[in-house]
């Protein structure tokens, strides 16, 4: 139970921190930053799709 | 009955529903079908795994999404950065191209190499094992690490290996810088060490690391650094396995911490990264001597300046102490969960943001 809230909580600073990377590819003028922060993303969601139950 | 006009769709259709085209087509491939169907061969060709755990299928990717290699073995691209510029590579097949197109083809490529590395693994190995092991400290860091120096280092071989040297001339006169500057500084750093440790030729640690999944990656590194040292020669046999996910523990820890960095500008980021695989490096160099002084003390030290097998029980904050913290006594089963103490360190970024590490 305990570890289910943990993998719970973990997704869920996943997923926000996913927003926030796409939030700010979406507003960057730097095209390497702003892939930089696509990828990081894609990265996040990698894990973020292994932590899901 | 519909008719697909998309090109981009219509390429996909036609490769997911003849999975095993890559048996007749063409080498190299002559249009972006061919390509898709032989792409994944060249990954393997080139990085010599094993296998790959890629099921065939491409989708067009949603949500924003560059490229994702998924838990179900599908290879999800994105149209606009990848599919479409591949397309029209072909559909310029030997035409001179201008410098910022040939970036750009080199850039789809480069980010399909580093999404078909996370698919390579060794035989037997199975995508829910890596799954698991992709959720530990320090995983993430290190696969997405060793797909992108890896995909970098060896894209020239890949372009060749598909004959695109020929379609796009000049693609391999042209350079697109990488991405995850959290991690491949780090990763550099890492496998140049290990490399130099274990007395193999440069690059070797990266490709050896590069067909492996996330489940074999850390332990793959530890047997570097472990089979190099002198600990071998000292270490009990019961012992080994426990020393050995000693070192990797602390190894983890630190690339746990490179995940803070993401968020932060590329130059930033790969300075942290650096600092902290040193910092890592210098850890691991550390935790091995002190092991070793454990096992063969050096003759020139008293004996009463010596810890004592009494002493290792006791709360301590030497080496010796941190280096054997948690592990199993000799002749019990290793736990698995074993996690040495570590001395304190100043975190990669104490004032970044959340990162989606776990408590």
């Amino acid at each position: 139970m305990e570890h289910d809230q943990i993998q719970g909580d973990r997704l869920a600073r996943t997923e926000w921190l996913i927003a926030q990377l796409r939030e700010r590819a979406a507003t960057c003028a730097d095209p390497k930053e702003q892939t930089n922060l696509r990828r990081s993303a894609d990265a996040l969601i990698r894990l973020a799709t292994a932590l899901r139950p | 009955m519909s008719t697909v006009t998309d090109p981009i769709q219509a390429a996909l259709h036609q490769h997911n529903a003849d999975l095993f085209a890559s048996d007749v087509v063409g080498h190299p491939p002559q249009t972006l079908v061919e390509f898709l169907a032989r792409h994944a061969d060249a990954a393997l060709a080139v990085s010599g795994a094993d296998q790959t755990a890629w099921n065939g299928q491409i989708v067009e990717a949603g949500e924003g999404i560059l490229g994702l290699a998924h838990w179900d073995g599908t290879l999800h691209l994105d149209r606009e950065c990848i599919l479409e510029p591949l397309r029209e590579l072909y559909l310029r097949a030997g035409d001179p191209q201008s410098d910022a197109a040939l970036i750009r083809y080199r850039e789809a490529l480069v980010t399909i190499l580093h999404e078909q590395s996370h698919f390579l693994g060794p035989a037997g190995a199975t995508q829910e094992a890596s799954r698991v092991a992709f959720k530990q400290p320090g995983s993430r860091a290190l696969e997405e690490g060793v797909a992108e120096a890896w995909s970098h280092a060896n894209l020239d071989d890949y372009l060749l290996d598909l004959g695109i040297d020929d379609l796009a001339p000049g693609i391999t006169e042209v350079t697109a810088d990488p991405s995850y500057q959290a991690f491949v500084p780090a990763v550099l750093i890492l496998t140049a060490d290990l490399d130099h440790r274990a007395g193999l030729p440069p690059g070797t640690a990266l490709h050896l690391l590069n067909r492996q999944t996330a489940e074999g990656q850390w332990p793959l590194v530890v047997d570097l650094a472990y089979t190099s040292s002198p600990l071998p020669s000292v270490v009990p046999p019961d012992l080994e396995p426990a020393i050995r996910l000693s070192l990797e523990s602390t190894l983890r820890e630190y690339f746990a911490d490179l995940d803070t960095l993401e968020p932060h500008p590329r130059d930033y980021a790969a300075a942290r990264s650096r600092t902290t695989a040193h910092q890592a490096l210098a850890h691991l160099t550390t935790e091995i001597q002190s092991i070793h002084d454990v096992f063969a003390p050096d003759p020139t030290i008293p004996d009463r300046l010596r810890p004592t097998p009494a002493s290792r029980h006791q709360p301590s904050t030497d080496p010796f102490h941190h280096a054997f913290a948690g592990l199993a006594p000799p002749g019990r089963p290793v736990p698995s969960s074993t996690t040495p103490s570590k001395p304190t360190r100043p975190s990669a970024n104490a004032a970044a943001l959340p990162t989606e590490r776990g408590a």
